[in-house]
């Protein structure tokens, strides 16, 4: 594996997390074993 | 982790991460019915990928103490991933305060973890899978530019 990808990996740590981040605070508390379109977009994108 | 052999070179090592790539595979099994449909029932095969999603978060423990332990990244960024991985550990904690609360803590923490963890990866770690397959335990280590080329 080449440094660019590994560069673009963590890039993609960076870009997943915040992702993830924001879309729980968009989506808000919701109840458990429930899940969001938007919350869960967000998590696979982590 | 693999391209740098972040948990050493041992079987063990390669071990771990072997675990934990098995476990996220099943956790984006998991995902991957929900993205297409949100309401499917709860049953069958995904009651078992869903112990996975937990599993794979709690495995990062373990692996991330393994990554401080051999040396093979440099400070910082050795640490970072057992900082990420203490992301479930804070939440279950915040679960004492209201919904709120625990949300702001969990995406703030989420964020700001993995967010530097991505930061040193690009910075500090991807030069060391373009110098090989990482460094020997406690040598040091070259800071690098943006060529990658080590800077002294």
């Amino acid at each position: 594996m080449n440094w660019s990808t590994v560069r673009g990996l963590g890039t993609g740590v960076l870009a997943g997390g915040c992702a993830w981040a924001a879309t729980r605070l968009f989506v808000g508390p919701i109840p458990s074993d429930t899940h969001h379109p938007l919350e869960l977009w967000g998590s696979a994108l982590f | 982790m693999w391209a740098t052999r972040a948990t050493g070179a041992s079987r063990w090592g390669r071990l771990a991460l072997g675990i934990e790539m098995l476990f996220l595979a099943g956790a984006i099994a998991w995902t991957i019915p929900y993205l297409i449909d949100p309401d499917r029932p709860f049953e069958g095969i995904l009651v078992v990928l869903d112990v996975v999603w937990p599993l794979s978060v709690a495995w990062l423990i373990p692996i991330a103490i393994v990554v401080a332990r051999v040396r093979r990244w440099p400070s910082p960024g050795r640490w970072a991933p057992l900082v990420a991985s203490l992301l479930i550990p804070v939440d279950l904690i915040a679960s004492q305060a209201d919904e709120w609360p625990r949300l702001i803590v969990f995406a703030t923490y989420l964020s700001l973890s993995y967010g530097t963890l991505g930061v040193l990866i690009a910075r500090d770690i991807a030069p060391l899978a373009h110098a090989g397959r990482g460094l020997p335990r406690h040598d040091p280590v070259p800071s690098a530019g943006a060529s990658g080329v080590a800077i002294r």
